[in-house]
């Protein structure tokens, strides 16, 4: 088995730990956005916060996908396949929808990034489906 | 593609695991490799022929409209 190598899905605790502090820095810099009075340094480097959490998890995804075997491989390619597109076009519909007025006025868009990674793992699920 | 994978791995007296140890690759390729939903790059194809000592073509079969 590869897990030796790092290869299995299940075996990468580095990739979990660097999701579980992107969701931490977005959490954080959400809360301190709404609560907190911040000056300009301090509002940039709050503002900054998620991006740096978000680098941490990109470095970290590359990392654990050149580790993957050549059928895990196909697998998030037909995941990023799939989720991409059905990610854009949940996206425009929604922003289309919203600017027409057919959704609350009042609605955070800024949310929105999070159907990106619901359709990545609509992809993997599908992908998984075809394969194993 | 159709291949003898299971067979030969069944004489060596192989688990998915070992098999997937000694090749590299994860026991859910293996498995995947067995149930013919996934066929192997060459360069994959060609480890497996070298591990069981015999030609690739003797493991790994084309379909019918391959032929």
């Amino acid at each position: 088995m590869n897990e030796s190598l790092g290869c299995s899905p299940k075996a990468s605790p580095r990739l979990w730990a660097a999701s579980l502090i992107f969701s931490l820095s977005l959490i954080a810099a959400t809360w301190m956005q709404k609560y907190l009075t911040l000056g300009r340094v301090s509002g940039l480097a709050v503002a900054v916060l998620p991006a740096a959490g978000c680098a941490f998890l990109l470095f970290e995804e590359v990392r654990y996908m050149r580790r993957l075997d050549e059928l895990q491989k196909q697998i998030q390619l037909e995941a990023l396949a799939i989720g991409f597109p059905a990610a854009m076009v949940l996206l425009v519909l929604i922003g289309f929808l919203h600017y027409g007025g057919f959704l609350p006025q009042k609605m955070d868009l800024r949310n929105l990034w999070l159907l990106a990674p619901f359709c990545y793992l609509l992809g993997v699920l599908i992908a998984r489906k075809r394969y194993l | 593609m159709k291949n003898r994978l299971r067979v030969l791995r069944a004489e060596q007296d192989w688990s998915q695991a070992e098999l997937a140890q000694r090749l590299g690759v994860s026991r859910q390729t293996i498995n995947a490799l067995e149930t013919g939903k996934y066929d192997p790059s060459l360069p994959l194809a060609f480890k497996i022929a070298r591990l069981f000592g015999r030609p690739v073509e003797e493991i790994f079969e084309p379909d019918a409209d391959l032929r």
